[in-house]
């Protein structure tokens, strides 16, 4: 009986797999090779990585799958990462960030090394270099004549302000850091880090905007009359229509850059390479003065109009990292 | 597995449930799954089929209007006209030119967008409605690849994540220098025109570029996200079309465009026609089982019904009722078996009957037998009468020879087998009376039995015949003969001698009495039967055993047990 149940069970399965092959699959015919992709993890605006991905592809038949996050939440992604299993290349983030994290990527020059700036070049080829960033003063044109906006860093302490500066969190918003960074360097002879910290969080009288896509939105309101934030963004909101005025400090400012960096053991090694010779040419480079309203890295490309530069001590601001925001935190509670 | 089958196994009515249901169920599910099998497969080819033909006629919708776009374009990028309005600041030829590219452009422009770009890629004239001046960088994009290429027509994707276009482009080539492009946008609006004659909006259709990027979707198409969906299955190696799919998908590349069109319709086989489709089989199988167990109960019955009246008249014949009969009008094999039992039943009585008869035709018998021997008393009767009568006439030769039949009749016909030695030797002396008598005391005679042997327990008339023998072949013709019987035990064994002074034997003779064998004993049967008696009563080692005297003459010796019980020994040994 046994037995009988057995050979029934089996002619029974037998007949099933025979009308199953009747319906097979058909074969895959758009598989993609790996040779054709390319993992990219960014923390740059939609706007920003959407059309250069976009012609990167067109150009290079590479097929980009884009992973946006926080520039911190993907670092430490790619840090706890197993090599080799994630992505193949960071795109964004400010190079003080990628310099610390420096170790988890793969040491790449480009090839067009000899026309990119070289300031804030890293001294491992950890990263390349992508657009810079200068920090500006943003002024409510209607609120505030030109005359009267104010010319430079000091200003902001000045309790002619106060209670009128819209600015973003630093804890929070890592171009407003690089900011109050510059403003305690280009002060630093005159005030100690402790005086800017305190008249600063003074003169704010606490009310900070909790980012910078915030902060200009206060000062494009007329809630706040002037504010502390990055050229890109003002300039994106003028191109909109704001009625907003740029001031670029007397004294100068700092124009910190964001990078790109192989990830370290990347699946896609060769692609990756490309990606980074594709973003610092010429074509890219321009096209973020042209329509993305950022500077380019290139030495040889003009910019619009030249700003008084200040070199950025890098290695003070991420020693100092933690102290300045404890402090901040604790003045601004 | 064992359990199941232990408790199938006990009940005949289990086991046809089980074959039942096997024969039963077994090519009703596998025909069932085949022709859904079948079904499926059929019915998806006809869907594709279907699913094709639509597509095939979009496409050739594309593709002809690419086409006619692509004349159009050229001849837009030809056109003098327009060429020196490109460059021209007077009012007057600017609109001159775009009067032209209004005419030429007349029949498409509800297909779609026309853009004049100079070579910087500032948008010099534009048919859109909402006047939109779109510059381009020449740069970057499509303008670059039309530069490159100012034979062709280039088609790219626009698009800024929530809308998304098609860009056609043409250099516009003057001596091989760029003087503008001329470009043709491709919006939402601008598709459904196009598609206006080909599409059934029963499907979602999608229009992906090279790298599976929406182009332009149908609002089913876009609700179910399909361009992002298979972009990122492509992407991740995934399989591209996947069964979990709510919609089947059907995928065809346009021509050379490097679009792909993309079909989307709700799938063959929802949940609700399988759903539907396993609730029939179910009942059908339903059905079966019920027909199984119905089945099994008539047919367990049809066939255990006659068995177990069998049966039950064999508990009957073996409580002895033989009149038992069998009632089956049955004309299959379980009829016969009845009626082959009725038939059996009916032989084993009358056997029975025949064998009654036998046992009372025996016990008549014993009766006669009984009767017979009521004679042997009459005899002995007549011959005590004769002893009187010779005493009485002082004829003691009469007197003795009566007594001593009388005595050895009465020995001879006692109910008894086994007698004491002594008893046996007394009639021994009356043999030898009655001989010495009829020899006229020619021969002597002695016996010595001890005191201790004399209860020994023997077989009636065994010394008898051989004394006999002795005197009637040993002592013959002999003047003086002498005949001794000695009686000796030894090794708790019996030995009874008889010895004669007689003729003798024949080596041959001697040979031939301790040979046993019947045949050759012919004639010498009182020998042979004792030898027989003491065989059958105790064994093949006692026995009679003769050899040459001592002096001349015979000897004979008996050997039995010694034997000192007062009762006989088991009577049936000897019934035979």
């Amino acid at each position: 009986m046994k037995r009988i149940i057995q050979r029934a069970t089996a002619v029974l399965l037998l007949a099933i797999s025979v009308c199953g092959c009747a319906a097979q699959e058909e074969p895959e015919e758009y598989r993609l090779d790996e040779e054709q992709k390319l993992i990219v993890y960014t923390s740059h605006k939609k706007e920003i990585y959407e059309p250069i991905i976009k012609e990167f592809e067109e150009r290079s038949g590479i097929w980009v799958e884009i992973i946006p996050g926080g520039t911190n939440e993907l670092l430490e992604k790619i840090k706890f990462e197993e090599s080799g299993s994630g992505g193949d290349i960071m795109f964004g983030g400010g190079i003080d960030s990628l310099e610390v994290y420096s170790g988890e990527f793969e040491s790449y020059r480009p090839a067009q090394y000899e026309h990119l700036d070289h300031t804030y070049a890293s001294a491992t080829d950890a990263y390349t270099v992508f657009s810079r960033l200068p920090a500006v003063l943003i002024y409510n044109k209607k609120l505030v004549i030109s005359p009267g906006a104010p010319r430079n860093w000091e200003e902001l302490l000045n309790s002619r302000w106060k209670g009128h500066i819209a600015y973003a969190d630093p804890v929070k918003s890592g171009s407003s850091y690089t900011s109050l960074q510059t403003m305690i360097q280009v002060l630093s002879d005159r005030y100690s880090l402790e005086d800017v910290l305190r008249n600063f969080s003074d003169n704010l009288e606490h009310d900070i905007a909790s980012g910078s896509e915030e902060a200009i939105e206060n000062v494009v309101t007329g809630k706040k009359l002037i504010g502390v934030t990055y050229e890109e963004a003002a300039l994106k909101r003028i191109a909109a229509g704001a009625d907003i005025g740029v001031i670029y400090p007397e004294q100068g400012t700092t124009a910190v850059p964001d990078g790109c960096a192989i990830i370290k053991d990347a699946p896609h090694q060769e692609n990756a390479r490309l990606f980074v010779e594709f973003i610092v040419s010429e074509d890219v480079q321009r096209l973020l003065e042209d329509q993305l309203y950022r500077r380019s890295v290139r030495t040889d490309l003009t910019s619009a109009e030249a700003i008084r530069e200040i070199p950025y001590d890098l290695v003070y601001s991420g020693e100092h990292r933690e102290e300045v925001l404890a402090l901040w935190e604790e003045l601004n509670p | 597995m064992g359990r199941t089958e232990s408790i199938i196994r006990r009940s005949f009515k289990r086991e046809l449930f089980v074959c039942f249901v096997l024969v039963a169920m077994l090519p009703l599910l596998i025909s069932d799954f085949s022709l859904i099998r079948v079904f499926k497969a059929k019915l998806s080819r006809d869907y594709e089929k279907d699913a094709m033909e639509q597509m095939n006629k979009i496409e050739e919708d594309i593709v002809d209007f690419l086409d006619r776009m692509d004349m159009t374009l050229e001849s837009l990028a030809e056109n003098d006209t327009i060429l020196t309005g490109i460059t021209e600041t007077d009012s007057w030829l600017r609109s001159k030119a775009y009067k032209q590219l209004y005419e030429e452009t007349q029949s498409y422009r509800d297909y779609a967008q026309f853009n004049i770009l100079n070579g910087e890629g500032q948008c010099i004239f534009t048919t859109s409605s909402a006047n939109q001046k779109t510059d381009l960088p020449p740069y970057w994009g499509i303008l670059k690849v039309a530069y490159a290429h100012p034979d062709d027509m280039i088609i790219r994707r626009a698009g800024d994540g929530a809308t998304s276009s098609l860009q056609l482009a043409r250099a516009i080539m003057v001596d091989e220098e760029c003087q503008g492009y001329v470009m043709a946008v491709l919006g939402e609006e601008h598709f459904e025109s196009i598609l206006h004659s080909s599409y059934d909006n029963k499907n979602g259709i999608a229009i992906l570029d090279r790298f599976w990027e929406d182009v332009y979707s149908t609002k089913n198409a876009r609700d179910e996200n399909l361009g992002r969906t298979l972009r990122q299955r492509r992407m991740s190696g995934e399989k591209i079309k996947q069964t979990t799919d709510g919609i089947s998908f059907y995928i065809m590349p346009i021509e050379d465009s490097g679009l792909y069109l993309v079909l989307g319709k709700d799938a063959v086989f929802t949940e609700g026609i399988t759903q539907t489709l396993m609730g029939v089989i179910l009942s059908i199988a339903v059905l079966c089982m019920l027909l199984c167990l119905f089945m099994t109960t008539f047919m367990s019955e049809y066939l255990t019904t006659p068995i177990k009246k069998l049966a039950k008249a064999m508990s009957c014949v073996q409580s002895g009722n033989l009149d038992v009969h069998v009632d089956s009008r049955r004309k299959d094999e379980l009829g016969q078996l009845s009626a082959n039992f009725n038939q059996m039943t009916g032989e084993l009585k009358s056997y029975m009957e025949l064998q009654v008869r036998h046992q009372q035709e025996l016990s008549d018998s014993n009766i006669a037998m009984m009767q017979a021997q009521l004679n042997p008393h009459f005899l002995y009767n007549t011959l005590d009468t004769m002893k009187w009568v010779g005493k009485v006439n002082h004829i003691p030769e009469i007197a003795v020879l009566s007594s001593d039949l009388a005595k050895i009749l009465r020995m001879s016909i006692s109910e008894e087998k086994f007698v004491h030695l002594s008893e046996e030797i007394r009639l021994v002396n009356y043999y030898m009376e009655i001989q010495q008598i009829r020899f006229n005391g020619s021969f002597s005679f002695d016996v010595e039995v001890p005191m201790e042997l004399e209860d020994c327990m023997v077989p009636k008339l065994i010394i008898q015949p051989i004394v006999e023998n002795a005197i009637i072949h040993g002592l013959k013709e002999q003047e003086e003969g002498h005949v001794f019987v000695n009686v000796y035990a030894k090794q708790e064994k019996l030995y009874i001698e008889v010895t004669d002074n007689g003729a003798g034997m024949s080596e041959e003779m001697i040979r031939l009495l301790n040979s046993r064998d019947r045949e050759a004993l012919k004639g010498h049967i009182g020998f042979y039967n004792v030898a027989t008696i003491l065989r059958l009563h105790y064994g093949e080692e006692y026995g009679v055993y003769a050899d040459a005297g001592n002096d001349g003459g015979t000897r004979v010796v008996l050997i039995l047990p010694v034997d000192l019980r007062e009762e006989a020994p088991d009577a049936e040994g000897i019934s035979g």
